[in-house]
């Protein structure tokens, strides 16, 4: 079974931990990875695929010290390393300009807005893992309990 | 408003008093408050005003008594009506303070040849109509200045009633948060503590207490540790790195059977712990933000004894989210205590400080630092706030203290942005100093405050 990765990153540790939390879910299938700042998920991205694991989703705040979210994003998107690499963005803070950047550059896939609920987060990163793994072509079967139903129906008439 | 001044040339003045108004029998004076000529009645006299100065008003229909112009040494009265064919009064004249008047009659003029008129009255007449021109262009422009300083004042004090009805909703369901959370958090201890185990209870307690201090990197190191040292799973290595036992722990552990089972559990007491700290740690939080919100909008400026630190420390606070991008050192030394009003001093800080990280963020400054240092001498607080910003030119020092000078291009951020021009109408209010050093890479605000 090929491993996958959720990342997410948040320069406060409440959140991080929040977070956790909500996304216990996945916990069973995936490998859930906490970073504080960009620079450390940027590091840990290079273990990851230095590991031969597949990073598939990485929720980011915006606001944070040092780079910032769609800072972190878009540099994200142009790593050849992470084609596939679906990428949401979880803040209250970034403007206008910030989401249009976060669209056109960092090719973000979801946004979410803080305060976040737990449902509406669960869901999302389920479509995103569902999305991934159809993209780069794993077997779903393994991940069908996290998978997002409609999403997965959707690919499978597809593919017929 | 000042008197005007009568710019005829004084060698054309000198003529007229001389030929028209030098006749004695047809000069008196006029007491302070006097009517010299009422609105819509009939004057046929022309006056000059020899000492003293009266104003001419105009009753609005509102009832309130408009200056429409004003006439001081020199000065004529009357001209409108004396000359007009019906010879109304269009304003109330009445006298500034004790006047020396001298006048003709309209059955004089009949004697004086049209030379005369060209000569003497043409100027006399062209050149009052221009006073009183330019005298209700004055009183135009000090209405329109007023107009948009209580536009001003008007649009901040509603964001401050705004600010402060906010403050005072949100204060009742955080309240509510703060006080569940802490009793949730107590009831959920003394649960424990009967039912489950001591190992359990401390679990918890270590959550509690403490919540989670390791980062995220070491967790992670952590768990590469306890996954080689002791053979564990990737998940159970996890859960002991975030719980933060010790090695011989883990090793009493790593020899049960279920150890996916408990390891679970133990996290999940931990959490419950950490959980509710975390609540309490935010829920305190808001509450301190809002407390600081209401401060700001508070109208009272009573003043009492505080510590100058506090204020800063509060500003900080509100700012949080501002300053979250910058590096900020702060150094408070010992200060005694003054007469002080709270908000008013944490509106000084919170604008030069959000000034400062503005400057920084905005122009892409390295590494952002701010700088906040106080001191104490016998005779007065000195407070340094620096930042490494591309700093403020010459040309801008002189004009960052005046009223509505900024360099954003926004609008009013949430009511803070009140500009330095407070700062210094506060700092004076303290018989305070407030300089500003700065050259490329350091901008320092020294404010001193009398003890």
């Amino acid at each position: 079974m090929d491993k996958l990765t959720i990342i997410y990153v948040d320069d406060q540790r409440e959140v991080l931990s929040t977070i956790s939390k909500d996304l216990q879910v996945f916990e069973k299938y995936v490998a859930l990875e906490e970073c504080e700042s960009a620079h450390e998920a940027l590091a840990l991205l290079d273990d990851i695929e230095g590991e031969g694991d597949h990073v598939a989703v990485i929720i980011s705040d915006h606001i944070m010290p040092g780079k910032n979210g769609v800072e972190f994003l878009a540099e994200v998107d142009t790593d050849v390393r992470f084609p596939q690499t679906k990428k949401m963005l979880l803040t209250g803070q970034a403007t206008h300009q910030d989401t249009i950047r976060a669209i056109n550059t960092a090719g973000i896939e979801n946004y979410i807005e803080k305060p976040w609920d737990a449902e509406n987060l669960v869901d999302s990163v389920k479509i995103l893992l569902t999305k991934y793994i159809f993209s780069v072509g794993i077997d779903y079967q393994s991940y069908s309990p996290i998978l997002h139903q409609p999403t997965l129906l959707n690919y499978l008439s597809k593919q017929v | 408003m000042k008197n005007p001044i009568q710019d005829l040339k004084s060698e054309t003045l000198k003529n007229i008093k001389s030929k028209y108004f030098s006749d004695n029998e047809k000069q008196f004076s006029l007491k302070k408050d006097e009517y010299l000529i009422r609105q819509n009645e009939v004057n046929n006299r022309l006056f000059i005003v020899l000492e003293g100065a009266v104003a001419g008003y105009l009753l609005s229909e509102s009832g309130i008594q408009n200056e429409v112009f004003r006439s001081a040494k020199d000065m004529f009265v009357g001209v409108h009506s004396f000359f007009s064919d019906a010879h109304l009064v269009y304003a109330n004249v009445v006298a500034l303070e004790d006047c020396k008047i001298a006048y003709i009659e309209y059955a004089d003029l009949q004697s004086v040849p049209d030379s005369s008129y060209r000569n003497d009255f043409l100027p006399l007449i062209v050149n009052e109509l221009s006073v009183r021109q330019r005298f209700s262009k004055d009183i135009m422009i000090e209405k329109e200045e007023a107009l948009k300083k209580l536009y001003h004042s008007e649009k901040l004090s509603t964001l401050g009633q705004m600010a402060a009805g906010l403050a005072h909703e949100l204060n009742n369901a955080i309240g509510v948060l703060n006080g569940n959370s802490e009793w949730i958090a107590r009831e959920v201890q003394k649960y424990l503590k009967i039912t489950e185990s001591n190992e359990v209870f401390i679990d918890f307690e270590n959550g509690f207490n403490g919540g989670q201090t390791a980062s995220s990197q070491s967790i992670r190191e952590g768990k590469k540790n306890i996954e080689k040292k002791f053979k564990l799973s990737g998940s159970v290595a996890k859960r002991f790195s975030k719980l933060g036992y010790s090695d011989d722990k883990i090793k009493e552990f790593s020899k049960l059977s279920n150890l996916d089972e408990i390891s679970v559990k133990k996290q999940q007491v931990w959490e419950l712990g950490v959980g509710l700290h975390d609540m309490i740690i935010a829920s305190t939080h808001a509450v301190h933000v809002l407390k600081s919100i209401k401060q700001l909008s508070a109208s009272d400026q009573e003043r009492y004894k505080l510590n100058i630190n506090n204020t800063i420390n509060e500003a900080l606070t509100l700012l949080k989210n501002a300053i979250r991008e910058v590096k900020v050192d702060v150094q408070l030394g010992e200060l005694p205590e003054i007469l002080a009003n709270n908000g008013e001093l944490i509106q000084i800080w919170v604008n030069i400080i959000k000034n400062g990280c503005e400057s920084m963020l905005n122009s892409n400054t390295e590494n952002p630092t701010l700088e906040v240092k106080t001191k104490s001498s016998a005779k007065r607080i000195t407070i340094e706030i620096s930042d490494n910003g591309p700093g403020i030119s010459d040309e801008l020092k002189m004009k960052i203290f005046q009223p509505n000078f900024t360099t954003k291009k926004g609008g009013l951020s949430f009511g803070l942005g009140l500009g330095l021009s407070i700062v210094q109408r506060l700092i004076d209010s303290y018989n305070g100093k407030i300089k500003v050093d700065s050259k490329k890479g350091n901008t320092k605000f020294t404010i001193q405050i009398p003890v």
